[in-house]
């Protein structure tokens, strides 16, 4: 089977029938990736699991397990392409149907099709909000339940969802997270052997797929039948209530939200240890338990790279489990702890843990942002006017016709005039997305901060007013880290200031360069308005490279300018030097970014506000 | 249609977790309650974390809702008994034959999905009507359905604003007016609203938030015990969800003949005028906008007298529903929730001195 490309994924939609299974890219033949081979083995052990989020870099096979997978347990995979809609998602009115036989007819959506197969979602993380709670929904319920367009109906929609996603994009919402039972990291395969293995088995595949199906017969008829005998298993398997509490207290510790979690993970040790062929659970279940439903949940900042800026003790840090020696009377084997740092240590990938390095990309291909065309968004209502992009609101226009059947005697067709034609109103997100890009460096960095907080939870709790949303970027030292992502919540947004660490040398270039990488993310998903309120001094004294030379950071800074542009992110440089003179830095900078400057010599909140509200203003219009 | 698999049962796809069987949040279950009681207090909306049992209770209450009498085959669900608000069919029908034929009908809980259209939720026109017959009918929608029932909104922060703005204006007036595609209906549409939302997700409307009688917040629950029996009776649930629901069979009647108690004497609970000048004076102490705040609480501790089967409000009562009913609506810094319990709190103490102190307010 070729590997069918974006291309194909766009298309009207792809059902791969049980037939082409035959010719899929054995399961058995995938090279690592043993946690996700392991976690979407447990899926088929016990549906109850709901799903499995699989993340990693691009190239890293996850849709090919994802269909090699469906095509080892015989289920049939539909995939939800990035550009899909909600009429195609949940089902709605069938236009030809309709027509046809003068009757309302539906169509079935892809989450119904899903039934007793699998759905599949790529870039699970740039599905905005919308479609996603549909997913969530149907996860939740085990149907869709319709109510649009006409149709009025409950259809039964059980399905593992597979979701993979480049994690550098951006983290997937809570909605759906919260729904499925296993998040796990696709592997990054160093070993040069394993690699010209992997080229060697593609190119027997590609050959001959049949072929090379049958050198993994074998194994696969294996794997196949283990999992059959694990499902024969699992209602047998014992887990006791010391196990329970063991899962309930590693998923407080990690400040696992909601109490979904601790359902999955009785769940998936339960899986584990029947998939193993045992009648109880054990330690080893409990930490694969840890590894694969909760550490991946573990709340510690809001960043999700920011492991080590946890300041309040409120938040544990998944890396840094305190150790409380005594204070655990476990009848287990081993303590809870000592099972956590187990689960932790085999599941860190090396970009989580360890320093925020520098993230500066070149400009990427950017192959996502122009998934939606231009009459996209939530269908809001229709309008009789018709415009360039107009799609035509079949429904309305049908509603709008047929009490004139008669009049217009209708023989066999339905007579439809201009005057019928509808056509669908689009809402798409509007609002702005300010993102605070704060000097966190050690000049002047308290007030600095003071003043930043003060904007951004003004500008929070209006948010709602006009869709409005808030991040913030803050930069110090030789890095840059998202300290918020794109949020409404005025909780989260105080939360997240008052932890804000401070000090050290100033490299604005990184803080916008992570700035630039968050509105891509955000214009991914949703479109958006972009505003970048900078604070800072605008004396940067180190490059985003690190360099150190007036010059070279200059430049730099003018190249990010040039991007600035290129992106269409309007900024307001709020200057925050106090003194007298000001040496003119802001003001340069400001000019190198095609913003507005701002130097108040007050420094209140209010002026702030104002200077901010008037940019957003511009925009809005 | 070809293939469709229609869901396992007939109306709620699985029979819902029976809400006596619901691990604390006992602010929530309170709440909504209280809404059941006397819909006057008109609807809760519950923030907080996912997984915290939000639309797990609204719809178990559906269960212990005790039946309406409606008038029979009315599309709408009228109230017999309610002569000045019925649908036109109904109206049309009383006039002719002077009385309307009676059956009993459970109580409707409308989930309102994701993903409806507004013609779903107001009623349009009926096309296959139109198309074979040729006549403009009406084809009612979800708010019909709701209608002397409860309407449900799950995650309320990610609704549509113009389907807001729809829910909104009929939960205000009661009645839902459509005029599109050449037809003209107006119908009763009284439903509880009940909302469920995360904070996560942003700060709702205050109009919309206003809306709402009761404000309950949930978090995530972190007594190890109480999340091990959470676990444990999920699971045996979803073994075998006859065998469990017969477990709290009786504590779920007993429940249900609670609320039709209470319901039956809610009209002969009296409050003291002593009392009501109290709530008056928290709710001018704590600015809080119109008269909402403290006809809420009126109604509120009523209900909860009448649910403890006593005939007398106390101030015991309505400072225990007073958080519930304030929490959303206090004019100064509306969206600064944490502080505002707060607030309520120290003024709750002054004005209703009591020697019960108040624990942990939610």
């Amino acid at each position: 089977m070729r590997k069918a490309s974006r291309q194909d994924a766009c298309a009207p939609r792809v059902i791969m029938k049980s037939s082409t299974h035959h010719n899929a890219y054995p399961f058995a033949a995938i090279l690592g990736n043993t946690q996700a081979k392991l976690a979407l083995m447990l899926l088929a052990v016990d549906a109850r699991l709901k799903g499995a989020l699989i993340r990693g870099r691009p190239g890293q096979a996850k849709s090919a397990l994802a269909r090699s997978f469906a095509a080892m347990i015989d289920a049939r995979l539909i995939e939800a392409p990035l550009a899909v809609t909600a009429d195609r998602l949940l089902g709605g009115l069938d236009i030809e149907a309709t027509l046809r036989d003068g009757k309302r007819r539906s169509a079935r959506g892809l989450m119904a099709e899903a039934d007793r197969g699998a759905l599949y979602i790529d870039d699970i993380n740039l599905l905005g909000d919308d479609l996603l709670s549909l997913v969530a929904d149907a996860l939740e319920r085990g149907v869709v339940r319709i109510e649009r367009e006409g149709i009025s109906e409950i259809l039964a929609a059980e399905f593992p969802l597979i979701g993979t996603y480049n994690r550098a994009e951006g983290e997937v919402s809570g909605l759906v997270k919260d729904r499925v039972g296993l998040i796990v990291e696709a592997e990054k395969m160093d070993s040069v052997d394993d690699r010209a293995e992997i080229l060697s088995r593609v190119a027997r595949f590609d050959a001959d797929p049949a072929r090379f199906n049958k050198e993994f017969e074998i194994e696969t008829s294996r794997i196949r039948s283990n999992i059959e005998e694990a499902r024969k298993r699992l209602p047998a398997v014992r887990v006791t209530s010391e196990d329970i509490r063991n899962l309930a207290d590693a998923a407080v510790r990690l400040s696992v939200e909601g109490n979904r979690a601790d359902l999955f993970a009785v769940r998936t040790a339960r899986a584990h240890a029947a998939l193993n062929l045992r009648d109880e659970v054990t330690d080893e279940d409990i930490i694969i338990a840890i590894r694969l439903a909760l550490a991946p949940r573990a709340n510690v900042a809001p960043a999700e790279s920011n492991l080590q800026h946890s300041q309040s003790t409120e938040e544990s840090d998944a890396s840094e489990i305190e150790i409380e020696s005594g204070a655990s009377e476990r009848a287990g084997d081993q303590s809870i702890e000592n099972l956590m740092i187990q689960a932790m240590d085999a599941r860190a990938p090396d970009d989580m843990l360890g320093p925020p390095h520098h993230r500066s990309r070149s400009v990427s291909a950017g192959r996502r942002v122009e998934a939606s065309g231009l009459a996209s968004g939530r269908y809001a209502g229709t309008t009789t006017r018709r415009d360039a992009n107009a799609k035509v609101a079949i429904d309305a226009t049908l509603r709008a016709a047929a009490p004139h059947q008669s009049a217009r005697c209708r023989v066999d067709r339905l007579r439809i005039t201009m005057d019928d034609l509808r056509y669908k109103k689009f809402r798409r997100r509007s609002g702005v997305l300010f993102i605070f890009a704060v000097d966190a460096s050690s000049s002047m960095a308290v007030n600095r901060l003071a003043q930043a907080k003060g904007a951004m939870t003004r500008l929070l709790k209006a948010a709602y007013l006009h869709r409005d949303r808030v991040a913030l970027v803050s930069f110090r030292g030789e890095g840059a880290e998202v300290l918020l992502g794109p949020t409404r919540s005025v909780e989260l947004g105080k939360r997240v200031v008052d932890a804000m660490p401070a000090g050290g040398a100033t490299p604005i270039a990184t803080g916008l360069l992570r700035s630039i990488e968050v509105a891509r993310m955000a214009r991914a998903r949703d479109r958006q308005q972009t505003l970048l309120l900078l604070f800072t001094d605008g004396r940067a004294n180190v490059g985003a490279n690190g360099e150190r030379r007036r010059a070279e950071i200059e430049e730099e800074l003018r190249q990010i300018g040039a991007v600035f542009e290129r992106e269409d992110i309007s900024s307001v440089i709020v200057d925050t030097r106090s003194m007298f003179v000001s040496t003119g830095e802001g003001k340069s900078l400001a000019a190198a970014l095609g913003g507005r400057y701002v130097y108040l010599p007050r420094a209140d909140s209010n002026s702030i506000h104002d200077a901010i509200s008037e940019a957003a203003a511009e925009l809005r219009e | 249609m070809k293939n469709s698999r229609k869901p396992e049962s007939q109306t709620s796809i699985r029979a819902p977790y029976p809400f006596t069987a619901i691990v604390d949040q006992e602010q929530m279950k309170l709440a909504l309650l209280l809404a059941v009681i006397d819909p006057l207090i008109g609807g809760v909306i519950i923030f907080g974390h996912r997984g915290t049992a939000k639309s797990t209770s609204v719809r178990a209450l559906a269960d212990l809702l005790p039946p309406i009498v409606k008038v029979k085959g009315c599309l709408y669900g009228c109230d017999p008994d309610r002569e000045s608000d019925l649908c036109m069919d109904c109206a049309a029908l009383l006039d002719n034959k002077n009385r309307l034929p009676r059956q009993r009908a459970a109580v409707p809980v409308v989930d309102l999905p994701l993903g409806a259209t507004e013609d779903r939720v107001c009623g349009t026109l009926d096309i296959e009507r139109a198309l074979t017959q040729g006549v403009k009918a009406f084809e009612p929608g979800l708010l019909a359905r709701a209608n002397r029932g409860f309407l449900y909104i799950d995650e309320v922060n990610l609704l549509e604003d113009h389907l807001v703005d729809v829910l909104l204006d009929a939960a205000a007036s009661g009645r839902n007016i459509v005029e599109r595609e050449g037809i003209s209906v107006s119908h009763p549409a009284r439903f509880v609203l009940v909302g469920s939302g995360n904070p996560e997700e942003g700060e709702l409307r205050p109009q919309l938030l206003d809306r709402f009688g009761l404000f309950t917040e949930v978090t995530t629950i972190s007594d190890l015990d109480l999340r091990v029996e959470i676990v444990v009776r999920r699971e045996r649930f979803e073994r075998d969800p006859a065998a469990f629901s017969e477990e709290f069979r009786g504590e779920q009647s007993r429940l249900g003949q609670r609320i039709v108690r209470a319901k039956k004497m809610l009209a002969r609970v009296t409050t003291e005028r002593e009392l009501l000048r109290r709530i008056a004076a928290l709710c001018v102490r704590l600015g809080s906008d119109g008269h909402r705040g403290e006809l809420t609480i009126a109604r509120a501790a009523r209900a909860l007298a009448a649910f403890e089967g006593r005939s007398k409000t106390t101030s015991e009562d309505a400072r225990r529903v007073a958080v519930m009913a304030l929490r959303h609506r206090l004019r100064k810094d509306p969206l600064d929730r944490v502080e505002s319990a707060a607030r309520i709190a120290q003024a709750i103490d002054e004005i209703f001195p009591s020697p019960v102190r108040l624990k942990a307010i939610r």
